[in-house]
């Protein structure tokens, strides 16, 4: 057991001429389970390859425990990896395959017979032992990767989507099965993952990567909570934040031809909104939206527009508004970034979450309630959360 | 410091796999293959310690050579033979397989079994068949009536050549079956479906649809046949002999070398200019090297094409 | 559909119908005869040969094509004395199998080493190693010769060993290196996690993967090297040191009337190969077609 340190770690691939990964700092405490997320080509999976050896960084360092693993070779940083495709020995049985770390460190056979039947016995996968993997399901195969990892005991593990290719059923029971074992094993865990579900449900803590660039690292609800930036607001959340250009004017943010009043619970979570009159970027997220005739409470701020598109997921209902305020789209732009966000259109799509009761219909005009204490403000330059 | 020393290992440690085979490969066949074009430089019969350096003048000399001129023609229309050869009767015995008939399994495996006999065992079986007195072609024509095409068949340069064909024909005959039955296999069905749907006939599905996705076996074929018979010896020593008589009427690069290098039985030492024939053979690779390049270069341009 | 549509006239309508019953009969029949004419050019010739193995002198020259009156093996046993091939049957067994496992071995061992592309020097040793198919053994024979002399192996099994080996390995490594590149990279780094070194790698986890080819690789070498004629017939000059080929041609010339010892000793020196061949049919084919697909 041990905790990781990530110092500076950089990466640009030969040829390239935009780093994978720029300066990476990270801790990760003994223990952990963390989770690298974001879109592909963010720089995440070359993370995990640089720290399982199996990638040179170009600068910084990697620190397991008290050493300084950097110039180790994969096999002697005491690290198990689960990889996507699940990389099992296609010619050996899964018994051979979980036993495989302990065969070549040369464990006398008893022993390893021993522990493959525990891990087997965990994992569920007691009656597969004699079968080659090519005769598994998906499920198993990502049952005995898993094994192959669990047997040797290591300080650490990374894992690299490793439910992506489950089908969706099956991806949610993994998603728990991993969390427990981790949880009982208390192994420090770097798992990355472009499913903010998956972030979100097995991180004690997620780091959002964007351009090879940390965005945010934080607890999954603070990160819902309280995104860093206006990449994070949009990534984190489904569907995502509706990102408004705005314009402070005393106590009232207007877009568009709507307005909200600037409660004393956004001051406190952006205090930098203080004082401040003029642009802005505006936050909203779907579920702080319903329609005003199912809300129980009188709408103490709302926003008036026209249903452009409704669709229905049984429990809620997806509704889009047509606003005349600017939409921000936040897609592929990293942090720190200065230029103009992008206008993607003036005629903005508010989407919003309404409950099932919500009789809304297409092309009729609704009154929205708005939960303005948990309105979220940017800065229209930096894209930054206004702190 | 530390880093680079790694950096470097990782970046030439597998070199340590290529090691062994490679150190085999430079002794056998790049070493001697220097050694040769030393050689080639100079006089030397390959008996004795008479040799001088003469620069390139064997290579300059094989250009006004006509024995020289003489094989590579032999081996251009066993070339070309034997390409049309494969590309008709091999092609079309292919499409036949390619039917999945009865008995195909035995059809196939008795076809390609010249493949792996050895020429030498193939020259011996076709100089039986061949025998004017004994063999069994000329009693089979003279039953059928045709005894006036009964032939001394190694005898005539022009049929002695024709048998070198046939023999080749014989032994090669399963590989142009094999490639292109593996390249008829790998065409998905719906392709041809898709062309009957369209309206074409048996026919124009063979020319339109199923020809063109054949191209990789015309190509691999092609480069085999013209490797195989540019190169070809064993055949026309076992049949004709290191002559490649009669009158050199079947001498063909193989042997014009071997005779030239090595001698044969009726040459006298004096004949035998071993660096002479070294040149040959390494002028031959270079000539082949090119146009092996050249074919597959046209060939698979046309693969892309189509 | 369009009004373009090919809608058809009465008078195709007749031509538009599958074949008839009686046309169709026919063409298949043709197409049997092909096979069945293709088939008997093949057999026919390789039957009379084995025909021939088991005549007497005098029997051959009366018929030499019918069946022998008396099946006589005494052209075998004669073959087996005066031609050599208590000789040059296990030398040949000897020189293929030693040279087949360790020129594969080694093919595969080039191959991991070269199968990682980004590594700079793997593209110029594949083409190097690969280009070694064009080197003509005519050349290479005497300076090949003069060097086995001067390291001692002259005279010796190895002397054939040793060649086949080298010349073994371009094929394989043309075989081989694509098949060892398109291994999961995932499967190699894998085994590097889980503590292997290179060497374990290879072994455990690269070489078994390469089953496949290493199969195809030894069929295409193995084929080659039991039925050389060439290097032998310049470099091994005795009987103990022959291969079968060259054993039985340097034999006829004392012999060349008795067509059925010569027969009997080809047969011998073929049967080996036509057995494994009969037993591995697919693997015999597939291996041979796919080293000439990338060739």
């Amino acid at each position: 057991m041990a905790n990781v340190s990530l110092k500076g770690l950089s990466k640009t691939y030969s040829g390239a001429d935009v780093p994978s990964l720029s300066a990476l700092e990270l801790d990760i405490a003994d223990g952990e389970f963390l989770v690298l997320v974001g879109p592909s080509g963010c720089g995440k999976s070359t993370a995990l390859k640089v720290i399982g050896g199996l990638e040179e960084p170009s600068e910084g360092s990697i620190w397991i425990g008290k050493t300084d693993v950097t110039d180790y070779e994969s096999r002697d940083r005491d690290i198990a990896m689960v990889f996507q495709s699940y990389a099992l020995y296609p010619h050996m049985t899964v018994f051979d395959n979980i036993a495989f770390p302990l065969q070549i460190s040369k464990v006398d056979r008893a022993e390893i017979d021993k522990r493959v039947r525990e891990v087997a016995d965990t994992l569920h996968l007691g009656t597969f032992l004699n079968q080659k993997p090519g005769n598994l399901s998906g499920g198993q195969r990502q049952r005995v990767a898993m094994g192959r990892a669990i047997i040797r005991q290591p300080s650490v593990f990374l894992m690299d989507e490793p439910l992506s290719n489950l089908d969706a059923k099956l991806r949610v029971r993994m998603r728990s099965e991993i969390a427990q074992i981790q949880r009982r094993l208390k192994v420090t865990t770097i798992y990355v993952t472009h499913d903010q579900v998956e972030a979100m449900t097995m991180g004690d803590r997620v780091a959002i990567m964007k351009g090879g660039l940390l965005q945010q690292v934080a607890s999954p609800d603070d990160i819902y909570a309280r995104p860093a930036n206006t990449f994070v607001a949009s990534f984190i959340g489904s569907p995502p934040m509706n990102l408004f250009r705005g314009h402070i004017d005393g106590n009232i943010v207007r877009f568009g031809s709507q307005s909200l009043p600037i409660t004393k619970e956004s001051l406190t979570a952006y205090p930098g909104i203080k004082d401040r009159n003029g642009e802005v970027i505006l936050g909203l997220r779907p579920e702080d939206i319903e329609d005003a005739r199912v809300s129980d409470d009188a709408p103490e701020a709302s926003i008036e527009a026209e249903i452009v598109l409704l669709e229905s997921l049984g429990a809620d209902h997806m509704v889009h508004l047509a606003l005349d305020a600017e939409q921000v789209h936040d897609g592929d732009r990293p942090a720190g970034d200065t230029d103009d966000l992008d206008v993607v259109r003036t005629d903005g799509v508010c989407i919003c979450r309404f409950s099932s009761r919500s009789p809304a219909r297409v092309g009729e005009r609704v009154t929205a309630r708005v939960s303005t204490d948990r309105l979220h403000f940017f800065d229209p330059e930096t894209g930054l959360a206004l702190r | 410091m530390a880093q680079r020393l790694k950096t470097r290992r990782q970046r030439y440690g597998h070199l340590w796999f290529v090691a062994p085979g490679l150190a085999f490969f430079l002794a056998v066949m790049i070493f001697p293959l220097v050694f040769a074009f030393g050689i080639s430089t100079t006089n030397w019969s390959g008996l004795g310690n008479d040799l001088q350096f003469i620069g390139l003048a064997n290579y300059a000399e094989i250009l006004s050579y006509g024995p020289y001129y003489r094989a590579a023609f032999h081996n251009a229309l066993i070339f070309l033979a034997i390409f049309l050869f494969q590309h008709t009767v091999g092609l079309y015995i292919a499409v036949l397989l390619n039917e999945k008939p009865r008995f195909m399994e035995f059809y196939r495996t008795v076809l390609f079994l010249p493949v792996i006999l050895s020429l030498v065992a193939t020259g011996f079986v076709w100089t039986l068949m061949l025998s004017p007195n004994i063999g069994l072609i000329n009693p089979a024509l003279q039953n059928m009536g045709l005894g006036f095409l009964a032939s001394q068949w190694l005898s005539h340069p022009t049929s002695a050549l024709g048998a070198v064909i046939v023999v080749t024909a014989w032994n090669s005959l399963g590989w142009a079956i094999i490639i292109y039955l593996a390249g008829l296999q790998g065409i998905p069905d719906e392709l041809k479906q898709a062309a009957a749907m369209d309206g074409a006939n048996t026919r124009q599905i063979f020319w339109r649809v199923t020809f063109p996705q054949l191209s990789p076996s015309f190509t691999a074929l092609s480069v085999l046949t013209f490797i195989g018979t540019f190169r070809t010896f064993d055949v026309v020593y076992v049949l004709t002999g290191p002559l490649g008589a009669p009158n050199f009427g079947t001498d063909v690069l193989g042997t014009l070398i071997y005779r030239t290098a090595f001698g044969a039985s009726s040459f006298s030492s004096a004949e035998i200019r071993f660096a002479f024939g070294v040149a040959m053979a390494l002028f031959t690779m270079l000539i082949m090297a090119i146009a092996c390049w050249g074919l597959l270069k046209v060939l698979r341009a046309r693969e892309i094409e189509t | 559909m369009t009004d373009t549509a090919v809608s058809p006239s009465p008078s195709r309508a007749a031509s538009l119908r599958r074949p008839r019953p009686v046309r169709r009969a026919i063409g298949k029949t043709l197409r049997t005869a092909v096979l069945v004419i293709a088939t008997a050019w093949v057999l026919i010739p390789l039957f009379f040969m084995v025909i021939a193995s088991f005549k007497s002198v005098p029997e051959f020259f009366m018929n030499p094509f019918g069946l022998p009156a008396e099946w006589s093996f005494s052209n075998y046993t004669r073959a087996w004395e005066d031609a050599h091939l208590s000789l040059t049957l296990p030398n040949t067994i000897i020189v293929t199998s030693v040279s087949v496992a360790v020129s594969t071995f080694l093919s595969a061992l080039v191959a991991y080493g070269l199968s990682r592309k980004e590594k700079k020097f793997a593209a110029g040793f594949y083409t190097l190693f690969v280009s070694g198919l064009l080197v003509p053994v005519h050349a290479i024979i005497l300076p090949l010769f003069i060097l086995l002399k001067a390291v001692g192996l002259f005279g010796t099994l190895f002397a054939l060993i040793v060649p086949y080996i080298a010349m073994g390995l371009p094929l394989g490594v043309l075989v081989l290196t694509p098949l060892a590149a398109s291994l999961p990279r995932d499967l190699i780094h894998a085994a590097r996690m889980d503590g292997a070194t290179e060497w374990q790698v290879f072994r455990r986890v690269v070489f078994p993967l390469l089953k496949p080819g290493l199969v195809s690789v030894s069929i295409l070498n193995g084929v080659w090297m039991w039925n050389e004629f060439f290097i032998p017939l310049i470099i091994a000059f005795r009987p103990e040191v022959q291969t079968m080929p060259v054993g039985i041609v340097s034999f006829i010339g004392s012999y060349s009337t008795e067509w059925g010892l010569v027969f009997a000793s080809v047969v011998v020196s073929t049967i080996p190969v036509v057995i494994a061949y009969l037993l591995m049919t697919r693997q015999f084919q597939s291996g041979l077609t796919s080293g000439a697909m990338k060739g």
